[in-house]
């Protein structure tokens, strides 16, 4: 069952110059950070990582108490993208039986990202 | 170690120099964030306002030696709830330094 859907945008000129959000722990987990770092081009995988948790923003419904480090982005064995949850988030997550799906797509100095919140279904 | 009103006092300045915004025209109304964000003549989305919060952050570390997260907020949100969880991360932060 459909719980919500969010889609965001992000322009990567306007993060070039972004200097706080670099800083681990803060908005981004250090295993985040460093994988942008490592990455050919870190603007490019911070305005990923960015969008992607806007868009899990808006497909949550409100949702209190939780850290942008608590949605936490890192990759399957297809090297598709994937949140793993902690904190209260999770524990949120849990216990409504909610999973995401996520997409995303760059092109043109642009990053824009799907996420789907659904309820899995229970036998 | 600096209290809590100094803490609150530091938190509201640097964010207020971040956004460029003045610390009575910010906190006295009680604003949200999305009214911070259109008054702020630096910030045109809510990357803009994280990023803000993100050097906020980064400089209760760099001068407190106090590490905080971000907390995930609606943009309806009053500035007055997101310093109040700052605080509580502060106190998160100093417990487990104790």
């Amino acid at each position: 069952m459909l719980i919500g859907l969010g889609h965001d945008l992000q322009v990567l000129h306007e993060l070039k110059a972004l200097e706080g959000l670099w800083e681990p722990g803060v908005f981004f987990t250090e295993a985040e950070t460093d994988r942008f770092r490592a990455s050919p081009s870190p603007v490019e995988s911070l305005a990923a990582g960015f969008s992607m948790k806007e868009a899990l923003f808006k497909a949550l419904p409100r949702v209190e108490g939780w850290f942008w480090t608590d949605a936490e982005v890192h990759h399957d064995e297809r090297h598709a993208p994937r949140f793993r949850f902690h904190g209260a988030l999770r524990e949120h997550m849990e216990r409504h039986g909610w999973e995401t799906l996520l997409s995303i797509s760059h092109s043109g100095g642009f990053v824009s990202t799907v996420v789907i919140v659904a309820a899995a279904a229970r036998p | 170690m600096a209290d809590t009103g100094e803490l609150k006092a530091y938190i509201q300045k640097k964010f207020c120099e971040n956004v460029g915004l003045p610390a009575e025209e910010v906190f006295g109304p009680d604003l949200t964030l999305a009214a911070i964000i259109s008054r702020s003549e630096r910030m045109t989305n809510s990357v803009d306002l994280m990023e803000s919060f993100a050097r906020t952050a980064n400089a209760l570390r760099k001068d407190h030696g106090i590490r905080i997260r971000l907390p995930a907020l609606a943009l309806d949100t009053p500035i007055s709830k997101v310093l109040e969880v700052f605080l509580q991360e502060v106190e998160r932060s100093q417990g487990r330094a104790a």
